[in-house]
């Protein structure tokens, strides 16, 4: 009795869903009552949950409410009061039904034409101009990789600038120069007094210069601060590994003997070492380090070598971790400064692009050895000895292969080709013409195939999911009820 | 002639004996479990990276629309990718837009199951804000301020009660996804438009297969970032999720996997038919030219004759 009692829904569905599917066999009264039920249940059902769930919370109430702010005193805000507005000028649509106000009815309807009009405008722009540009492809290899752009000079800097944005500190000599880093316009610099600085921090609220007889603060207008305690020198680089429960380990990284070492900060314990390499610097969780001419990247959290790469140039810096506003690519490549420029390198597999761990993306020229680069989002920052630049840098261009030609062939044939079957569509056409719009025709059959196949899958689809009802919910069950 | 004979009755099998060929092949799969990996898209690839590199800081949006009518494909689809989420931890919101009002209802149904099964926590790992109206103004809406639109969430919840709702602390605007998915029978491309004006937020489509072709454009353009289609497509997901996380992905109940092979056996059926009948017809015409037109109209005959 219990199986009755959890399943008597189970098989009112299933005796609707076998009544649709009876008109497989033939057009019969059962099939045609249950699509009148269906009809009936799903208007009812419609009807009440829009004012349960959109007109009661969304308009009723607040309107009420409004109400009895205005005229009782109540919580709510006297303007939801206006509400009311919303409800008549709703009504005006039912002067349709009359010929002496039909033409109240007209002014929400060209309210509404306006605004439909309007945002199709903006939608069917967003929507084309996108897929007009993309019809414009590549029909054979490029001869030439994507490189940066420049976007601005900059001041050379004796050390990597500092970035709080909007603004970049440089140092120079006895300088200290701020920097828009929108347009690389200079806001303000100031004189420093005492030994070289040797490394700069920034925040939102100023910028602090260290050198080995102090430190000396300003604030974001460039006014001098007091300054504050003295810091030897620069820190060792250090790798930050954040575990998956959320725990954060610092590991200091150390040049010792031709080699690196890493030292967790907490306990002093060297976690790993790596023979024979010098130390580039640190960024994430990733420690950079080099050989002659080679780059090696290693897993900050266990000195496993995950990049090895051969440059044709020497390196000159620090790597940096670029960032881009495509999360595929965000922190995924890293910019290289060498004696003849800058190498992007990819830090990880990029499978959208088809592109390896460690291929070399691009490499951009500069007049002089690049002294340090700093990413800014997709801005890099490149200083040399006697100038510097901002390069706004491209994404990697996914590697076409073959088929991707023959690919872009077919698509530049088709769209033409149709587009000469709807432009030409007259009797009598030149010869190559008329070829060229008989195969629009073809295209655009095999075209309307490829839709069709898909809405076979689908129809096949809706038909499993009442098939597996039927098996699972339905026939299983009862089976076992019958026999166990 | 005999041969001829037999082969152009192919071309009037009744109506009902196909019905019933693809009912048993179709339904014989869930009977005797049978499992195929298929081969996975780039679309799907795609979409698949860029949901499992949402960072901690990031929410997923998912505006869920479908319902009954197309639980066939969408049903699959939205499990695959709650799963990736509940799985990996992913938080994410869910709303609709302009859908039928029981969307919202569909969508919790699997995301308490998924939940239940990955231990996650409604608030902290997910919310459900309910249904909206207004497209496409309001997408844009959502774009600069998603509790402007949502102000409850679909259990009546404030949506800035941070007590009860920690997760939409996190959730402002557009910036705060990483990736909007939409799973709808055939989703809005307004969305592409109007969400994010600088176009910033990926944008990812579970559709019905039936309505897919005409993305595929967009994909090439990088307008959607990636795309399920229909069963085939969460199939794909759920091979991936396999791949990536083993053991953890419990993929027992879902259906992507599960419909594929019906799926196919099923297209396996249609094809065979699709070839039964051409031969069938090339056999009228053969016997019409060489017997004379009364034998291929014996056979017109009897295709009459079906209901």
């Amino acid at each position: 009795m219990s199986y009755w009692i959890d399943n008597w829904a189970v098989w009112v569905s299933a005796f609707c869903v076998l009544a649709v599917y009876s008109y497989l066999i033939k057009d019969n009264a059962v099939y045609r009552l249950m699509i009148q039920v269906f009809i009936g249940v799903n208007v009812g059902y419609t009807v009440v949950i829009q004012w349960r769930d959109i007109l009661y919370p969304r308009w009723w109430l607040p309107m009420l409410d409004g109400f009895d702010a205005l005229f009782f005193g109540g919580k709510g805000s006297p303007w939801g009061s206006l509400w009311a507005l919303v409800g008549a000028v709703g009504l005006l649509w039912y002067f349709q039904l009359s010929r002496k106000y039909v033409w109240l009815s007209r002014i929400v309807i060209g309210v509404m034409v306006g605004i439909v009009a309007g945002i199709t405008f903006k939608s069917q722009l967003g929507q084309n101009v996108p897929q007009i540009v993309d019809s414009f492809r590549p029909l054979a290899p490029p001869v030439a990789a994507p490189t940066p752009r420049k976007l601005y000079d900059l001041p050379v800097s004796d050390v990597p600038p500092a970035i709080a944005e909007p603004v970049g500190y440089f140092v120079s000599g006895n300088r200290l120069e701020c920097r828009e880093l929108l347009n690389g316009v200079r806001v303000w610099d100031a004189p420093l007094q005492g030994r070289p600085v040797w490394g700069l921090s920034a925040d939102a609220d100023g910028v602090a210069a260290y050198r080995a007889d102090g430190v000396t603060t300003f604030d974001i207008q460039g006014r001098q601060g007091a300054g504050s305690e003295l810091i030897p020198g620069p820190e060792p680089p250090q790798v930050s590994i954040v575990s998956p429960t959320g725990q954060e380990t610092k590991l200091k990284l150390l040049s010792e003997g031709g080699g690196i070492q890493a030292v967790e900060v907490a306990s002093r314990r060297t976690v790993w070492q790596a023979e024979g390499l010098w130390l580039l610097g640190a960024e994430e969780a990733w420690a950079f380090a080099q050989s002659g001419k080679e780059l090696r990247v290693l897993d900050g959290a266990t000195g496993r070598e995950e990049v090895r790469v051969v440059l044709a140039a020497s390196i000159t810096g620090k790597p940096a971790v670029l960032r881009y506003r495509d999360p595929r690519l965000d922190r995924n490549v890293l910019a290289v400064p060498t004696d003849a420029g800058v190498a992007a390198i990819a830090l990880r597999p990029l499978p959208a692009f088809r592109i390896e761990k460690g291929a070399v993306l691009w490499q951009a020229p500069f007049d002089q050895p690049v002294s340090s680069v700093t990413a800014l989002r997709d801005v890099l920052l490149v200083l040399g000895k006697s100038r510097g630049e901002a390069w706004l840098v491209p994404p990697p261009v996914p590697i076409a292969t073959g088929t991707d030609y023959v690919e872009n062939w077919v698509f530049v044939l088709t769209v033409v080709s149709v587009m000469v079957y709807f432009f030409f569509s007259f009797r009598k056409l030149a010869p190559g013409v008329g070829t060229l719009s008989k195969g629009g025709r073809y295209l655009l059959m095999i075209g309307f195939g490829a839709f069709f196949g898909n809405t076979v899958m689908t129809r096949m689809s809706f038909l499993l999911d009442r098939l597996m009802f039927l098996v699972d919910e339905w026939l299983k069950p009862f089976v076992q009820y019958l026999f166990g | 002639m005999k041969l001829l004979t037999a082969l152009a009755k192919l071309a009037n099998v009744r109506r009902t004996t196909i019905y019933a060929v693809l009912f048993v092949a179709a339904g014989l799969p869930f009977v005797v479990p049978i499992r195929m990996s298929p081969i996975v898209w780039n679309e799907t690839h795609s979409a698949f990276e860029l949901t499992d590199a949402t960072p901690p800081d990031k929410v997923l949006a998912i505006n869920s629309q479908w319902i009954a009518g197309s639980q066939g494909e969408n049903w699959p689809e939205y499990e695959a990718i709650v799963s990736h989420c509940m799985l990996k931890g992913i938080k994410f919101v869910v709303f609709g837009l302009d859908s039928d009002p029981l969307a919202p209802q569909m969508a919790e149904a699997i995301n308490e199951k998924q939940a239940a099964q990955y231990g996650r926590k409604y608030g902290v790992d997910w919310v459900n804000l309910g249904l909206s109206r207004g497209a496409p103004l309001t997408m844009a809406a959502i774009g600069r301020n998603v509790k402007s639109v949502y102000r409850t969430d679909f259990r009546g919840t404030a949506t800035d009660d941070f007590r009860k709702l920690p997760l939409m602390r996190q959730v402002v605007n557009a910036k705060s996804f990483q990736a909007l998915w939409v799973v709808d029978y055939q989703p809005n491309l307004d969305w592409t438009v109007f969400l994010d004006p600088r176009g910033e937020t990926p944008i990812l489509f579970a559709s019905a297969g039936m309505v897919s072709t005409g993305y595929y454009p967009y994909i090439a353009s990088k307008q959607l970032k990636g795309m399920l289609v229909g069963v085939r497509g969460a199939a794909e997901y759920e091979t991936l999720l396999r791949e990536k996380y083993g053991d953890r992905f419990i993929d027992k109940d879902l259906r992507g996997g599960k419909l594929l092979v019906p799926l196919a056996f099923g297209h396996l059926v249609i094809i065979l038919f699709i070839v039964a009948g051409n031969i069938g017809i090339l056999a009228a015409r053969r016997l019409k030219k060489s017997h004379g037109p009364d034998a291929a109209r014996g056979e017109k005959r009897e295709a009459n004759e079906e209901p």
